[in-house]
């Protein structure tokens, strides 16, 4: 490798790793000190202007050079920007003060001239050689899956940590008490798991059906486009707003419900549900429909036995990514569905319930009045837990169809 | 011609939309012989062989007159079912389509929705399907492993068993061998000589040598129209259109 790749791949990865850091910076979990960062700083400044020569001489690639002068100057500036005190940041913690909007910029700053140095020194790597491309580009996809995965970890990591402890029986089986700082979420949990199962019925035979009538009945027309019209905004519709036409519509037909909640969630996942399961149908090939209807099969036997089967994997994956979204949801059924304390286990349809996002939301507004901490983490735990069993539920129900053929 | 007309097509035209793709086309084809339709591509002669089925019906903006007599009856008789017709006349495409399911669902397949459900009924039929189509000794002891895994000619002719389990009465070939190898359509020309003996066929090919060696009866189509018809020997030896003999000889162009 000559030197001059082997600067531009050093550039790259130092512009990279202090994206990450910035990343790690703003998302408050870590911060590798004020002499470090100033460190880094001078080192990307230092490697840009090392590189000018090379870019100079390039007399193609003026732009370049002047990228690079820019960044180098701007590498050195936040040098001298970087905060003296890192504050503390956490959930914890809400005041915001001077030196955490500093902190704030600085990361950010980071997290924007990282991948912006790694692309300047992408610039010179034109007329380089082909396995310093290799070198970089893989240096730069590595740091970018690094830089997608860590705030998910982190997100798991914290929540599993904090709210693990919290996951006893009791906590498991009993009512809330105490504004939910004692006792359990028993009802809440079962309360989600009435909701998600009751808007799996609602929107599952609806949402296949018009899915199949979209693709294999009317596939041109105007009234198909007014029904793809509908569907796209009715995924475009904040969550908010069809907690608001639940209660216009259906709270004054069947009152603050399992039922009501369980509609207006049918209604939040229905697009979801459509659009894959119309990806999934259209993915069918045209031969093998031809091949049904060759054997004299009517046409719902074909969409029956021989476009339905193979397009399961992909409903499934629809259905399971709008169930895995409603379980998660709090606007829709917050003026709709739920109560904080007073609802037990919904006897019948028509019953409130508890549910385990709203569940949530109402122990972070207690924060700090009552001691909710420990219940709060260990709700977030379970909440996500139930989220990603769904989509590993489905995962494995797509992969068991899809062996088969 | 000495034998019974299985299939007698009489003025038939067809349109997609505006544009003309058969052009009064009428032509008998005798029962158990092997009809070959031959001519360049774009001429029509899927379109014709699809018509025999009533496949087109599938095609929006798609327009048939005249007849198409199976035994007499009119297949494009408003009291005709397609489904019916398409049960009495089985077809094969040119690329293999296996259902995405087990070897054996794809045959018992048609015997399903025709209502045969019970299990030694099915097996027997299964079988002799696959004899038929000189397919059994290679897939019999994996009857329930996908189609998909097959090889390409085994696919097409498991795609021709499939056919056969039905008991249709003629069997349409769209270029059944133009996705195979050599070998491979050399297994299915000899299917066909055996199939002559129990089925009326028709053959679409764009393979001279092909049409020569397996069929009775040639009909050259060209823009549409029924350019020559008749036994095939004297369709490759004297054809009466000079457009024929060009087409033949491959002086075509
Ligand atoms: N589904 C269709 N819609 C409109 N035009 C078609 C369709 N199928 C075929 N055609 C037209 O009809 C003519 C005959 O096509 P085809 O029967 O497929 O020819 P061949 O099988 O002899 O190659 C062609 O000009 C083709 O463009
Ligand atoms: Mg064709």
């Amino acid at each position: 490798m000559k030197p001059k790749d082997a600067l531009s791949c050093w550039i790259i990865f130092l512009g990279s790793a202090m994206a990450l850091i910035g990343f790690g910076s703003a998302a408050g979990s870590f911060y590798i000190g004020d002499a470090l960062l100033r460190l880094l700083f001078v080192l990307l400044g230092i490697s840009l202007l090392l590189l000018l020569p090379t870019s100079f001489r390039l007399a193609k690639q003026k732009r370049s050079f002047c990228w690079m002068v820019a960044f180098a100057a701007i590498s050195f500036a936040l040098a001298y920007l970087v905060p003296s005190a890192p504050p503390k940041v956490g959930l914890r913690d809400y005041s915001i003060d001077a030196s955490l909007m500093k902190f704030m910029i600085s990361s950010l700053a980071l997290v924007i001239t990282g991948p912006v140095a790694a692309s300047a020194g992408f610039g010179p790597l034109f007329n380089f050689t082909k396995h310093a491309h290799q070198a970089s580009a893989y240096c730069f996809l590595t740091i970018a899956i690094l830089l997608i995965l860590y705030p998910l970890g982190l997100i798991i990591s914290e929540i599993s940590v904090n709210g693990l402890p919290g996951i006893t029986w009791e906590f498991l089986t009993q009512d809330v008490s105490k504004h939910g700082a004692e006792g359990g979420i028993f009802p809440a949990l079962v309360g989600t798991i009435l909701l998600i199962g009751l808007t799996a019925l609602i929107a599952l035979p609806l949402g296949i059906g018009c899915a199949i009538y979209l693709q294999e009945y009317a596939k041109r027309g105007r009234l198909v486009r007014v029904i793809r019209t509908a569907v796209n905004i009715l995924q475009g519709t904040p969550s908010i707003v069809h907690g608001l036409f639940g209660l216009a519509v259906f709270v004054p037909l069947f009152g603050i419900s399992l039922l009501s909640g369980a509609l207006i969630m049918g209604f939040l996942t229905l697009p979801i549900v459509i659009r894959t399961s119309e990806e999934a149908i259209r993915s069918i090939p045209q031969e093998i429909r031809e091949g049904s209807y060759a054997l004299g099969a009517t046409q719902w036997q074909t969409i029956r036995k021989v476009v339905l089967p193979p397009a399961l994997p992909g409903v499934i994956t629809g259905v399971v990514l709008g169930l895995g979204r409603a379980a998660g949801e709090t606007a829709p059924i917050m003026f709709t569905a739920v109560y904080f304390m007073g609802a037990r286990v919904p006897g019948s349809l028509l019953d409130p319930i508890q549910a385990l996002p709203y569940h949530l939301l109402e122990l972070t507004r207690y924060w700090g009045a009552y001691p909710v901490e420990q219940n709060a983490w260990a709700t977030a735990f379970l909440l996500l837990a139930i989220v990603l069993g769904i989509n590993a539920g489905g995962i494995i129900l797509r992969e068991r169809y899809r062996q088969e053929f | 011609m000495e034998n019974h007309i299985k299939v007698s097509i009489k003025n038939l035209s067809l349109w997609y939309g505006s544009n003309q793709a058969l052009d009064q086309i009428t032509m008998d084809m005798p029962e158990k012989k092997i009809t070959a339709i031959i001519g360049p591509s774009g001429c029509g002669k899927s379109t014709l062989i699809r018509c025999l089925n009533r496949m087109n019906d599938l095609i929006e903006g798609c327009r048939t007159t005249g007849e198409i007599l199976i035994d007499g009856q009119n297949v494009y008789d408003r009291r005709v079912d397609a489904v019916e017709v398409r049960r009495r006349v089985g077809m094969v495409f040119q690329k293999p389509n296996p259902f995405p399911k087990s070897i054996y669902e794809n045959i018992a397949y048609g015997c399903r929705i025709g209502g045969i459900n019970t299990k030694q009924r099915l097996d027997k039929i299964v079988k002799e399907s696959l004899k038929e189509a000189a397919l059994w000794d290679e897939v019999k002891d994996r009857l329930s492993d996908s189609a998909m895994k097959l090889s390409g000619g085994q696919q097409q002719r498991l795609c021709i068993a499939r056919t056969l389990a039905i008991e249709p009465e003629v069997l349409l070939m769209d270029e059944p061998c133009s996705a195979l190898d050599p070998i491979a359509t050399a297994k299915i020309e000899d299917l066909l000589r055996d199939l002559k003996r129990d089925y009326t066929v028709v053959i679409v090919t764009h393979n001279m040598q092909q049409a020569a060696r397996v069929s009775d009866y040639t009909a050259y189509l060209y823009l549409g129209k029924l350019v020559e018809f008749g036994p095939t020997r004297q369709v490759f030896e004297k054809p009466e259109a000079e457009l024929t003999e060009r087409y033949i000889t491959g002086r075509f162009g």
